[in-house]
């Protein structure tokens, strides 16, 4: 019997042009965006045009493109209800990719129009996403935690764009007076409103799926989701008024979610059937240390308490916590997902083992802790050799992780013509 | 994955745990060893294990994949779910041959003993089987069982479980 990859699982599971056309795109943007901080490396907060660009092509063209590609493919195995038009996946890919290919180009030349025009192509595909998010989750009543934090960072992702929209246009025409705590809103909707919310959201299915264990405890999900829902709320409120204590009463919050839902997930763990994890777990368990710890910084930047910890808030958030995390996922889910497409016309599909390079994903994840030490070290001592040398190890790193993408295409080609 | 709240999908996923710990003895066995040194097998542990590969391997994996391609996939076909479980009996196919030369192997080796050869293949065949049937597990404790508890109604779930616990 011949297996037509489109109809497994009813059809949820979406042709593999889909999600792979993400995580490429994410894991070239990944090279580009440690090429230009290693270029334009920086150790003082007030962040060069640059270093934006750096930063967006990590947020935009790295976290958003797996977290847009990992759910158009996850969301409707855990919600049981396939995506309604995966012609629109396609087209956020495109809008996503040209935006942010533009608005980096644009931050990097120094050319407003460009990253007004980039800003905007991207918002538009964050805003289809959205639709899609949220057309998937309509009616879905069963695993609260999931959707809860899924609808959390839909309606985070609306707000990211209105506020993004406005930042992006005002570079162009300069009409606001104040952008500081619009951008301060913005980056906190965008970290922790979307992207948090997905990546934690996710992990309680993921997890559990990798380690083979129960779902975490409901109790202490719904009370995860209710510290980061408020956490979130408040946050955003004392940045847009620039009251420092509603901010800091939102980040103890947000630390309080990602530590309850951190501890349930370690116990689900702790019960796992499947003993022998091997090294995939590691960046993933280090990504959910970080987030804690990206929170501190923030809190220590609200407060003054050291020089350069705004920069390294935005560090340990953007680059330690989401980017180790998703690295992590995303290692895991390629070769699952590639796994479950390649079936050949005699039948076979072929063993995980087979498509996983370990080697280069260890490379990887060495070079990509050395990165985040190594910058955030830069930032606490403000030596920019340290941050040139990290943004370096990044660098290597984000090549490693290509290489071990391109041996994953290489060897389910073989096993396709081995077994044609 | 979830709280399994139907009866079947309790029994399945009980057989699914079981499969796991043998599958991981075995696995952690065949690392140990290596594929180039044959086990001897009047050692007692090397003698329960085969007994135990022979048995639930070949055995129970049959009877498990049986009851699911005769039973509760079409009851859940009828309920509208075909594409999971077409892509789930097809991996079934790919298993079954598996496990089958698996645990012919491992009764020869109890009666006979391993020749390097037949080492060689048993070890080779025992990591794909223990690669194959996790990754299987993976899926339907995350799909499969799911959807029992979102698709059959209490009266059928309790004939399914009837009809799993004579199998």
């Amino acid at each position: 019997m011949i297996i037509d990859p489109s109809q497994n699982a009813a059809g949820r599971l979406l042709p593999p042009d889909i999600p792979f056309r993400f995580f490429g795109t994410a894991i070239f943007f990944h090279i580009l965006a440690w090429a230009v901080l290693a270029l334009n490396a920086q150790s003082a907060d007030g962040l060069s045009w640059p270093v934006l660009a750096a930063l967006h092509l990590i947020t935009l063209g790295v976290l958003a493109m797996v977290a847009a590609g990992a759910s158009f493919q996850l969301l409707p195995v855990a919600t049981k209800r396939a995506v309604r038009a995966p012609v629109l996946c396609r087209v956020t890919y495109w809008l996503m990719t040209g935006g942010v290919a533009l608005f980096a180009v644009g931050l990097l030349f120094n050319l407003p129009v460009l990253v007004a025009v980039g800003g905007g192509l991207a918002a538009l595909g964050l805003l289809v996403m959205a639709i899609l998010l949220v057309d998937n989750l309509m009616g879905v009543e069963d695993m609260p935690i999931v959707t809860g934090h899924a609808w959390i960072a839909a309606l985070s992702l609306v707000a990211v764009e209105v506020l993004g929209g406005l930042l992006a246009i005002n570079l162009a025409l300069g009409f606001l007076d104040n952008r500081s705590s619009l951008m301060l809103a913005h980056g906190i909707l965008a970290a922790f409103g979307f992207m948090g919310m997905l990546a934690q959201g996710f992990s309680t299915i993921l997890l559990p799926m990798f380690a083979l264990s129960f779902a975490p405890s409901q109790r202490l999900g719904k009370g995860a989701l209710l510290c980061n829902g408020l956490g979130l709320l408040f946050a955003v409120t004392g940045a847009l008024i620039e009251e420092p204590s509603l901010l800091a009463l939102g980040g103890l919050l947000g630390m309080c979610g990602m530590g309850i839902l951190a501890w349930s997930l370690a116990a689900t763990y702790r019960k796992r059937m499947r003993k022998r994890t091997g090294f995939f777990f590691l960046p993933i368990w280090i990504g959910v240390a970080a987030g804690p710890l990206a929170i501190l910084c923030g809190l220590a930047a609200l407060f003054d308490l050291f020089a350069n910890a705004g920069a390294l808030f935005i560090w340990m958030l953007v680059v330690g916590w989401l980017l180790t995390f998703l690295m992590g996922v995303l290692q895991r889910i390629m070769p699952f997902l590639a796994s479950m497409h390649s079936a050949t016309p005699n039948g076979r599909t072929p063993l995980l083992s087979q498509l996983m390079a370990e080697g280069w994903a260890k490379a990887h994840f060495a070079l990509h802790l050395t990165a985040v030490l190594c910058v955030g070290a830069g930032f606490l001592f403000g030596s920019v050799l340290l941050v040139r040398i990290g943004a370096l190890s990044g660098l290597a790193g984000a090549l490693s992780f290509a290489g071990y993408g391109v041996e994953l295409f290489t060897r389910v080609r073989r096993f396709r013509l081995e077994n044609a | 994955m979830f709280t399994i709240s139907s009866k079947i999908g309790q029994l399945l996923h009980q057989d699914h745990v079981q499969a796991i710990a043998l599958l991981q003895k075995l696995e952690q066995f065949l690392i140990a060893q290596t594929s180039k040194r044959p086990p001897d097998v009047a050692n007692d542990a090397v003698k329960a294990l085969l007994k135990d590969v022979a048995y639930i391997i070949d055995d129970e994996i049959t009877r498990h994949f049986g009851f699911e391609e005769g039973h509760l996939f079409p009851a859940l076909a009828e309920a509208g779910e075909t594409g999971m479980t077409t892509f789930l009996a097809h991996e079934h196919g790919m298993i079954r041959p598996v496990a089958q030369e698996l645990g012919a192997l491992a009764r020869t080796a109890m009666q006979e003993g391993f020749t390097p050869d037949s080492w060689k293949q048993f070890h080779s065949l025992g990591l794909e089987m223990v690669e194959r049937e996790i990754f299987h597990i993976q899926k339907e404790e995350m799909g499969l069982l799911s959807a029992i508890s979102a698709l059959l109604d209490p009266m059928t779930d309790a004939e399914l479980a009837m009809k799993f616990s004579e199998s």
